[in-house]
């Protein structure tokens, strides 16, 4: 997949950055260290509009989903439901 | 929309393509504009960048985003029209800004041991007809389900919401 956890770690670049400095990726990024407290750290970003940013274990939700109704085989009797024709109750229970 | 044509000689301007909608690898004719590029591809799909999206008024609601570049990676999708949510496609526009030619579709899945559905409302996929692109956006902070089971009223043909 090479977007998976361990590949990403390995070719991390690792930096240490004080509150109120930044880091810019390319000219359009900026990140800044708005504030640290504890285990939190609040990031400000600059990005272009266009730049989908989002929390990873958001992105990775949303990727889970996306791999697991892409590969459902369920598309038949999705399709039937929808036609109306799917099988009843009593149809179920004699199948099953 | 006729995105599959009758059986015969593919049209001049018809493209053959293959998909696996319903499990098993099948022939299809679409017109060109049912072609889709992603510049950012789906997030899980990172190696799929154009998608066929194949359906017409017999399946609709429900379409199918098949990649051209991965046959396994086939996403049921179904228009947001279809979608008894309140308020969700005022949502989706003010999120798009201004997108004239877009159509809305939402991943969905069916489960048939609990004959339920699950759409993604959180994460709906964009397809701009006039630029043929698509892509898909996150309605962040807004109180939409990554998982929303629906149920599908056959008589109004709509999906609701349950209570």
């Amino acid at each position: 997949m090479g977007r998976d956890g361990p590949e990403l770690r390995r070719a991390m670049l690792v930096l240490s950055r004080k509150t109120g400095q930044g880091i810019r990726i390319g000219d359009a990024i900026r990140i800044m260290v708005v504030a640290v407290d504890g285990q939190f750290v609040r990031l400000g970003i600059e990005a272009p509009a266009s730049s989908k940013i989002l929390r990873e274990e958001l992105w990775h939700s949303i990727a889970q989903d996306n791999q697991a109704a892409a590969g459902a085989v369920s598309a038949t009797a999705f399709a039937q439901v929808l036609r109306g024709s799917a099988p009843t109750e009593a149809e179920r229970e004699a199948e099953g | 929309m006729a995105a599959t044509s009758p059986a015969g000689p593919a049209p001049a301007e018809g493209l053959v393509i293959a998909t696996v909608r319903f499990g098993t690898v099948e022939q299809v004719v679409v017109a060109p504009s049912a072609l889709f590029s992603f510049p950012e591809a789906l997030p899980g799909l990172p190696d799929s960048h154009r998608y066929v999206l194949i359906g017409d008024q017999n399946s609709a609601p429900l379409f199918w985003l098949q990649s051209l570049e991965d046959q396994a990676a086939c996403l049921p999708v179904v228009e947001s029209a279809s979608l008894a949510v309140a308020g969700y496609a005022e949502q989706v526009s003010q999120s798009l800004g201004a997108a004239p030619d877009a159509r809305v579709f939402v991943v969905a899945r069916f489960d048939p041991e609990a004959n339920s559905f699950v759409v993604n409302l959180l994460a709906p996929v964009i397809l701009d007809r006039r630029a043929g692109t698509g892509k898909q956006i996150v309605l962040d902070g807004q109180g939409y389900a990554l998982r929303q089971e629906v149920r599908w009223d056959a008589t109004a043909r709509n999906f609701v919401v349950p209570c």
